[in-house]
């Protein structure tokens, strides 16, 4: 650990009890010098708490936390090199713009000058030149943001901490400011941390993402892994839209639930698994890995459903395949499938868990037989669920 | 607090209260709710303001006689004989040494516990603050009463400590209470962000904490101050014959003159109340934190 120059944040063992409860549970987590690692979890899951506890206001019962390689752990707020944008933004409402950004900077007893000029520099980056002599209760939420924003960064810190900082935007706003945020953390390449509980946010701003659920990281990796790979059931169930059931496998695919519904999955997908096999399982597929297609009314299969219902979403459509026993399985699939009739869904591609964790995972059927490389659902999935 | 004093003209008042009522309510019944809001707002200022302006009018009455709405004649001679009233500038410079003293001293014992209330865990907070309230929430007389057989034994009366120490007590309550809930009212994280950006927890107290909780402070200063000016009760017992402020003085001026003089004095005292009030309006409203965000 000591030799790793180059990690932003080091948090070891972490650990905080509030209340008689065990908030974070020793987590460990580290960030890279310049990434942006977002800490997502449901509401109550200790992220505020972690993040409390890297910058300094909250003491942490056990575990070490360093920054830029500096042990930090027994420094008060004011001593570390974190900066912190709050989830109500907490600007003083008795300064004005101007004052709130400069206040560090006259801490650290600057030239009148150069604060001048680095204040200006940040509301230029921000865009809010034109609002520095405003009253911060006189902005809009997304200017109120921006300004804390700019009061973070503009101490240049080693690490910038984000705790939820665009839950009070509405929802266009959101996805602006977070592009804004991404834009200007890239450029000056600060370490950040920062809190969501949505997914969406997460999954498009950052470079890795840790998942916490109940003071644990259940599991720490990029967004593509994260989707693609889910180390435990958590995970699957939480990040995206995924179909989740208890099964086994057969020959040539699975069987759901306790009717016995028997789901076909293309050739492959449990080639590594012997043919059957009598453990159950927790079978988790993703909606774009269950191919949806019409049969012929003289087809007769044992194993065909029909569509209960289609959301449609432009370039594709959800759909909810309704099988025997009250099994239903979800699919993305193209807006040009006929879903008037009988189906068939097959699974390309399937992760099995037991006890919680991943144990099996299908090979990526991304290199199609035709070809086609099935687009990368992280993004889209998010959007549309969210 | 200072309506204390002019607590011996209330009946008479009343009853011109009760001429103003019925015309007000039928304007309830004309427009409606709105209505009812700006009736309550004239009520209470008729309220507040009715005894002051009955105190001017005698202040100012030559003669004034049962039933005529307005005195008969009109006279400044009470004013010249107040005036006349040998220790009366005396008690008026006495009153405003006591004023500024007891508002800093009870600001200097109350600020800091006001704010370990609101910041601090404090064991039994919640009990402490309760019996606070207590010292106000019976007649001060008992207490006063008390008091003055331990100030014997401390040699505190006719002393100007001992005025200024009675005078305290009645400021206690509220100069804890109300910046109590100043300083609460200030979000932690504001704090947290002054921290954040490197200011010690000192630094953050004076250029975050204190500056968002003045105005509260602001208004329990003044209180204070006014407290002090009106006290006659404590003031009287502990300081009299060395002591004699405004509000003791008026208790001889009563007994010496018609209440045509009274009159006149409680104006006097009242100008100062009146003056600080409308400057604590001001400051209330203008609070930054009353505007609030609109997150
Ligand atoms: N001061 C406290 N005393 C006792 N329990 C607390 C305290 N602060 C937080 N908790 C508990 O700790 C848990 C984690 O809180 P935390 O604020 O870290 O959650 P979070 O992940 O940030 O949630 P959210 O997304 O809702 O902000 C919650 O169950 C909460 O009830
Ligand atoms: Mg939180």
């Amino acid at each position: 650990m000591g030799g790793e120059t180059t990690a932003g944040l080091e948090i070891t063992d972490l650990s905080k009890q509030l209340g008689g409860n065990t908030v974070v549970k020793g987590i460990s987590l580290s960030a890279r010098q310049g990434e942006l690692v977002c800490l997502l979890g449901p509401s109550g899951c200790g992220k505020t708490t972690t993040l409390r506890m890297i910058g300094g206001f909250l003491k942490p019962d056990g575990g070490r936390i360093a920054i830029a390689g500096r042990d930090v752990t027994d420094l008060p707020p004011e001593r570390r090199p974190t900066a912190m944008v709050f989830q109500n933004y907490a600007l003083w409402p008795h300064m004005s713009v101007y004052k709130n950004i400069a206040y560090g900077l006259r801490l650290r007893k600057m030239h009148k000058r150069d604060i001048d000029e680095r204040v200006d520099a940040v509301l230029k980056m921000v865009n809010l030149a034109h609002l520095r002599n405003r009253s911060p209760v006189a902005l809009s939420g997304g200017e109120q943001q921006r300004v804390a924003l700019a009061r973070a960064v503009v101490l240049e810190p080693s690490l910038l901490l984000l705790d939820e900082p665009l839950s009070n935007l509405d929802a266009k706003l959101r996805v602006g400011v977070r592009e804004e945020i991404r834009e200007i953390q890239q450029r000056l390449q600060i370490t950040t941390v920062f809190v969501t509980h949505d997914q969406d946010e997460a999954l498009s701003i950052a470079d890795r993402i840790a998942v916490m659920s109940s003071g644990n990281i259940e599991q720490c990796a990029d967004p593509d892994e994260l989707y693609r790979r889910p180390e435990c059931r958590f995970v699957a169930s939480f990040i995206g839209t995924m179909n989740l059931f208890e099964g086994r496998v057969a020959s040539g695919g699975v069987v759901i639930g306790p009717g016995e519904v028997f789901v076909p999955c293309e050739d492959g997908v449990l080639s590594d698994l012997p043919a059957e096999d009598c453990t159950r399982w927790e079978i988790a597929v993703r909606p774009e890995d269950v191919r949806v297609s019409a049969v012929g009314a003289t087809d007769v299969l044992p194993h065909l459903g029909s569509v209960v219902r289609q959301v449609p979403h432009g370039h594709f459509k959800e759909v909810l395949v309704g099988f025997d026993h009250e099994v239903s399985i979800r699919s993305f699939v193209g807006p040009e499938v006929d879903c008037s009739g009988p189906v068939v869904a097959t699974i390309r591609r399937l992760l099995l868990y037991r006890d919680g964790a991943l144990a099996y995972e299908s090979r990526s059927p991304q290199a199609d037989a035709d070809g086609r490389r099935i687009p990368l659902p992280a993004r889209s999935v998010a959007e549309m669920t969210g | 607090m200072s309506v204390g004093v002019v607590a011996p003209v209330q009946s008479a008042q009343e009853t011109a209260e009760q001429r103003a009522r019925p015309a007000s309510r039928r304007a309830v019944r004309i427009n409606g709710a709105r209505v009812v809001s700006s009736v309550a707002v004239v009520l209470l200022f008729v309220f507040i303001f009715g005894p002051l302006l009955w105190l001017v009018l005698w202040a100012f009455a030559g003669a004034w006689r049962y039933p005529a709405l307005l005195p008969q004649q009109w006279s400044l001679s009470w004013w010249l004989k107040v005036f006349d009233y040998p220790s009366l500038l005396h008690s008026v410079a006495l009153s405003f040494i006591f004023a500024p003293i007891v508002t800093a001293l009870s600001a200097v014992i109350c600020l800091p516990a006001a704010y370990a209330f609101s910041r601090l865990r404090i064991p039994g907070r919640r009990a402490l603050m309760i019996s606070l309230f207590s010292v106000n929430a019976f007649p001060m007389i008992g207490l006063y009463i008390t008091i003055a057989t331990l100030f014997y034994a401390l040699n505190l009366m006719g002393t100007f400590f001992g005025v200024v120490l009675i005078q305290l007590l009645g400021t206690i309550v509220f100069m804890t209470w109300i910046p109590t809930a100043a300083f609460s009212a200030v979000p932690r994280s504001f704090e947290d962000a002054a921290r954040d950006v490197g200011a010690s927890r000192l630094r953050t107290f004076f250029s975050v904490t204190l500056p968002l909780a003045a105005p509260g402070i602001f208004v329990a200063m003044v209180l204070a101050f006014l407290v002090s000016l009106d006290t006659a009760q404590g003031t009287f017992l502990v300081g009299i014959p060395n002591y004699v402020t405004m509000p003791v003085q008026m208790y001889s001026l009563v007994s010496d003159y018609p209440p045509e003089a009274a009159a006149v004095f409680a104006v006097l005292l009242a100008i100062p109340s009146v003056i600080l009030m409308l400057l604590v309006r001001k400051h209330v409203m203008g609070g930054a934190l009353a505007h609030g965000f609109q997150v």
